[in-house]
């Protein structure tokens, strides 16, 4: 029954494949001319031919994006910059919404419902109107130029995490958490010895959402943390664009390495990352 | 939607019987990311407020003037203020764009195709893809001179197009970039048209509906709430939009100021002229802005009740 109209269907679905295939070339022409300027030399790249392949092959940029200085940094201590700037705030702010959300899911206190019904509203304010001023309180806390703005803020636990792990945490048995109290455990060890050991998937879910987030987050550092020692991969990666304007394979090179890592992650990671972004992208848009 | 069970639930008895020690433990548990809320918030909200009626021209708070509502009167009357909100609008237009082409993505992906998986996995690549890198990419796509558009242009035997520097062709190629980045975010479509009643589809194929009856008459019905959703979504993100404007233009104003979208006029009043222009002045607009990006959304979801159904 099914093979007949799938047979049927044949000359519709032609079109479908079709329209797919120019889909995946749309995606990834960009990436493609990306790799393959940045594996060509300046003079072929600032050329006026393309080349689908470089002519002379080059890695050049590629030894000077790893070995170089540029604007001030070499680019993998930005991506070290990257981790130990972000990692702290990621893990504790990683506790800190799951506690809350577990809260929010299963104890019962009075102003729960506000304070829930103020965090959801927060989702739909522009930040525009908090981001600049943010300058003034950070600079009065002597913030500015340090690791601080990028650190501290994330550990108080981000309200789409608190979302994301609340809609986990509401499918947990009552009785798990009844019983494990009747044992004697307060609400506090339920979470910590119970509740956090059996949530790994969706903690490490979360955590690579945020990961993803921070790796990728450009205009907070560009604005909190000036200092070219500090830059994190981001700010390295577009301070390129000043001193060498015209050399493409090396901005490409750059744009290159950049990218991989949360490349390679999202389609090692594909399933579990897209079921995790479904879920938290209802919430954060 | 679902929330709102939540906060009628319990009101009455039960409340008396609940532990005390309990309900401590509980709102300190819930208290991190209220308090971060607070202060990384609603302060700096309050205090934008208030420099709103200040010149600031550093980032010292006891440098402050009072000016009344000199700011305001700026932001109502100042030539580049509209200039920056017809750019805004300019870039809004990538929204419904982005929006259609992640409906037809969609609903491609739903179809029974050999490799729809893979197709997925790539047509989903470029959201974690960092901005910086895309921009990059999309400025030497653009490049003036060697760039592949234009080395096309010239193959093919045209004129070629300073894209990056020249004010008619700037935002149709920030557009492509929001394309891009955007138009392949299909996620919470497909999500809501994973879950359309398939027999509903069946029963409308067996009646001889066409693909494009099936998706109008029987698809979009049903996931109206998503799309309804996602579009004010994204809306409310692409009027606040200014990484790439920064970026795109090496955090210069773009060709005939066309690279100035509000919020990146903002960041350039606070920071980048704090000594011209300053916070007050900034926080003036952030907040006019901000008023407007709010009523704008609530007029969308008043609006809703005419076209989205609900079951």
């Amino acid at each position: 029954m099914k093979k007949e109209k799938s047979l049927k269907k044949r000359p519709k679905y032609i079109g479908s494949y079709i329209v797919m295939a120019l889909v995946i070339l749309f995606v990834f022409l960009p990436l493609y001319i990306m790799l393959n300027t940045s594996l060509q030399s300046e003079s072929e790249a600032n050329s006026s031919h393309f080349h689908w392949l470089p002519e002379e092959w080059s890695v050049l940029g590629y030894v000077s994006v790893f070995t170089k200085r540029l604007a001030g940094i070499n680019i993998m201590r930005g991506f070290f910059n990257t981790l130990w700037i972000y990692l702290p705030g990621i893990l504790v702010g990683l506790y800190s919404s799951s506690m809350a959300a577990f809260s929010y899911a299963k104890i019962k206190f009075k102003g729960k419902g506000v304070m829930f019904s103020i965090l959801l509203s927060t989702i739909m304010l522009p930040n525009s109107m908090s981001t600049i001023s943010l300058v003034l309180l950070y600079d009065s806390l002597g913030w500015m130029n340090t690791p601080y703005p990028l650190m501290i803020p994330p550990m108080f636990g981000g309200i789409g995490a608190v979302f994301f792990m609340r809609q986990f945490y509401l499918t947990i048995p009552e009785d798990l958490v009844n019983a494990a109290k009747i044992d004697g455990l307060g609400y506090f060890g339920v979470f910590n010895r119970i509740i956090l050991p059996m949530s790994g998937s969706v903690l490490l879910a979360q955590f690579i959402l945020s990961f993803i987030g921070s790796y990728n987050d450009y205009m907070g550092p560009l604005m909190y943390c000036q200092s070219s020692s500090m830059y994190t991969l981001q700010v390295a990666l577009a301070m390129f664009a000043g001193p060498y304007a015209q050399n493409w394979p090396l901005r490409m090179a750059g744009a290159v390495v950049g990218m991989t890592p949360l490349i390679v992650l999202y389609i090692c990671c594909q399933k579990f990352i897209r079921k995790g972004l479904s879920i938290s992208a209802s919430i954060k848009g | 939607m679902q929330n709102r069970t939540l906060f009628s639930k319990k009101k009455n008895g039960e409340m008396g019987k609940m532990n005390r020690r309990d309900a401590i433990v509980g709102f300190l548990m819930a208290l991190a990311p209220f308090l971060g809320f607070l202060i990384f918030s609603l302060y700096p909200m309050g205090l934008s407020l208030v420099v709103s009626f200040f010149d600031l021209k550093s980032y010292d708070l006891s440098m402050m003037e009072f000016v009344g509502w000199k700011n305001y009167k700026f932001v109502f009357t100042n030539e580049w203020v509209r200039r920056s909100v017809r750019n805004t609008i300019e870039y809004c237009l990538s929204v419904p764009i982005n929006i259609t082409m992640a409906l037809f993505l969609a609903n491609l992906f739903m179809k029974p195709l050999k490799g729809v998986r893979f197709g997925v996995l790539i047509a989903y690549i470029p959201t974690v893809c960092s901005i910086v890198g895309v921009t990059l990419a999309f400025q030497w796509i653009f490049e003036a001179n060697y760039g592949v558009v234009n080395t096309i242009i010239d193959a093919l035997g045209g004129k070629k197009i300073n894209f990056m520097g020249d004010s008619r062709y700037f935002m149709p190629a920030v557009l492509v970039i929001s394309v891009w980045m955007k138009g392949t975010n299909i996620l919470q479509l497909q999500a809501a048209m994973a879950n359309v009643d398939q027999s509903l589809k069946e029963a409308a194929q067996i009646d001889g509906a066409n693909g494009a009856q099936i998706f109008f008459k029987v698809v979009m019905p049903s996931i109206s709430p998503t799309v309804f959703y996602v579009l004010v979504m994204w809306l409310v993100a692409a009027l606040q939009e200014m990484t790439v404007m920064q970026l795109i233009s090496n955090n210069g104003v773009g060709p005939d100021f066309k690279a100035m979208t509000i919020t990146y006029y903002i960041y350039r009043m606070a920071i980048t002229n704090n000594v011209t222009e300053g916070f007050g002045r900034a926080s003036a607009l952030s907040w006019v802005f901000a008023i407007a990006v709010m009523i704008i959304s609530r007029i969308l979801f008043k609006l809703s009740d005419k076209f989205v159904t609900y079951d």
